[in-house]
Order: structure tokens, then sequence, then C-alpha cells
């Protein structure tokens, strides 16, 4: 019994579940369940929708073309029976099962990555339109943009960067935090720019 | 599921194209699954061939829509419900199969005409 792949989502289909459609030219479509089922029977290719693994590796989302897929190939040809190979091969299973989820986890890492920094350079962005336009206008104004846009930055995961003013009170603080927080912003894209190259 | 009147492809070259369903063979049977056997009247013929048209033929179901359970299995569908055209003998009147057929056939004893498919699934 073999531990085979759903068709459409790519899930394990593991014996006794889902359903086999075989095509009069001999090819054989495995599914996990009746919604991949009815998703081949209307024609919809697993590509262009977002639940798939098939959607997920075409758009750089998951693990693709990596080294150790080949572990998990398909062989043909029947091997003899050999104690010290199935010792062997029980060994290496628990092995490429590490690796596997050493590099998938990595790979989910650096993809998060990129994104924080995608996040944040927008965040600077609209942090310096909304000053350019502060220091024209009345400071008032300024304070509450600054106000909503630390808001909007402590949710967005980088608290600890962004000093938010003290109150209400104290406006000759609010200015000086801007300053403070392009600094440090500025000293972040070097930084990145060094990690880049 | 096969019943009377249900119309099967001839997978084989005995010269058959197509059957109609007159008798599932059995006591009291109404329909008929892979590997059983039926009787059929021809009614598409490939000329200069064994098999003419209007002539009432044995046959074995190799291939049906329904899907069928099989156990610790997935349960297996085909594309078109299909048959092949056996002897009184049980033995096939052509002698190339084309397309895939069904492993029940083995278990029913016509492991001739699973030795001669292209595929068995």
């Amino acid at each position: 019994m073999r531990i085979e792949k759903c068709f459409v989502c790519g899930a394990n289909v593991y014996p006794g579940h889902g359903s086999l459609y075989v095509r009069n030219d001999a090819k054989m479509f495995r599914f996990c369940r009746s919604k991949c089922r009815k998703t081949f029977q209307r024609k919809r290719h697993p590509r262009y929708l977002r639940w798939t693994q098939a959607y997920r590796k075409t758009h750089g989302k998951e693990l693709a073309n990596d080294l150790v897929f080949d572990f998990e190939q398909q062989r043909s040809r029947v091997p003899k029976y050999d104690r010290e190979l199935v010792g062997q091969t029980l060994a290496a299973m628990k092995r490429v099962e590490e690796v596997q989820t050493a590099r998938r986890t990595a790979f989910y890492r650096e993809r998060m990555k990129v994104r924080k920094h995608v996040e944040q350079r927008q965040a600077e962005r609209e942090l310096a339109q909304q000053s350019m336009s502060a220091n024209i206008e009345l400071v008032t104004t300024a304070a509450t943009a600054t106000e909503r846009q630390a808001e909007r930055l402590a949710r967005s995961s980088v608290r600890q960067r962004v000093r938010v003013p003290a109150g209400p009170s104290d406006t000759s603080g609010i200015p000086a935090a801007i300053e403070d927080e392009e600094c440090r912003t500025n000293g972040k894209r070097e930084k990145m720019d060094v990690a880049e190259e | 599921m096969i019943s009377v009147h249900t119309r099967l492809k001839v997978i084989d070259n005995s010269g058959g194209k197509e059957i109609m369903c007159i008798r599932v063979l059995g006591t009291n049977r109404k329909y008929a699954t892979l590997g059983d056997v039926i009787i059929g009247v021809v009614k598409n013929a490939v000329p200069n061939m064994p098999v003419k048209k209007s002539d009432v033929v044995r046959a074995v179901v190799v291939r049906i829509k329904k899907t069928i359970n099989r156990k610790n299995f997935f349960s297996v569908r085909f594309d078109d419900n299909a048959a092949v055209i056996i002897g009184s003998d049980g033995n096939p009147k052509g002698t190339r199969i084309f397309g895939p057929v069904a492993r029940e056939l083995r278990d029913k004893n016509f492991s001739k005409i699973a030795s001669l498919a292209q595929e068995v699934v």
C-alpha cells in the first residue's frame, strides 16, 4: 500500500480514503475528498486555485525545485529484501524528515523576512509623506497624524523601534520623536542594503 | 450499473463497435457490474469481420462509469461503460484489448482478458 498524493490539492491520500478516476488512456487521478474530485470534474486547473499546493509552489509560497523532493520519488524497480538495507532505509527516513522540515522552515523564515521589509518600507514612506505635510500645516494635525502612525506601527510588530509621545501636553517632544524615528529607520535601511549586497 | 438497454463500447478487435445489453446473466439480476457476463446485441460493427451487426453475443463488462468501492482501497470509476465479447467458453473472441480494464476480472476468472489488456487498474 502506498500513500498517494491528491491530484488537485496535493494532500496525502491514505489507503481506504478518497477516490480514483481512470481515464481511457489509463492515466489515474487520485482525489482526497469530494471537493477535489468536483473541482477536477469542473475542469479547474489546480495551478490557478489558491488553496492547492500547485498554486503555492508556482507562486513561490512553498519550497519547490529542491533536492529534498528527490528522496520521495517513485521507483518502479522493486529491490530485493536485504536486512541491512531495511535498517539503513529506516534510519535514512528519519534523517530525510529532519532535513525536509529544516529546509521548509528556513524557506518560510526567508519569505517572511522579505515581507517584513516591504511592510516597513511602506510604513516609512507613509510616515515621511505625513511628516512633510505636517511641517507646512498646523502642529496639531501633525500631532494627531503621528499618533495615528505610531498606533499603526505598534500594531505591525515594530513596537520597540517607535517612541510614542508621552502625552498630549508635551508638544515639544513630538518633532523630536519623528526625527528620532527617521534616523532609526534610515539606519535600518543602510543595514538592509549591506545585507542585500 | 449495466441494465437492459444500456449501450456499451466494445474494446476488442472482434469486429463489434457497440453492443446493447438485453440480458444480465444470473438469477434475478437487474444490474451488471465489473466482471459480470451480459447478453447483448451488436448495434454497430466494422465491416468484413466475424462479429456482424444485430448478432446476439455474450460479453463481459470490463469498465463502468458507476463508482465501485474496493475494500482497503479507493473507490474507482472509469470514463465509459465498456465490454469485451466472449464465446460460450469464456474466452475473448478478439485477440487484442484496448485501454485499461478493472482488476475485478481476475477475481472472476477472466484472467485471459486481464493479461491481454494494456493496463489492469
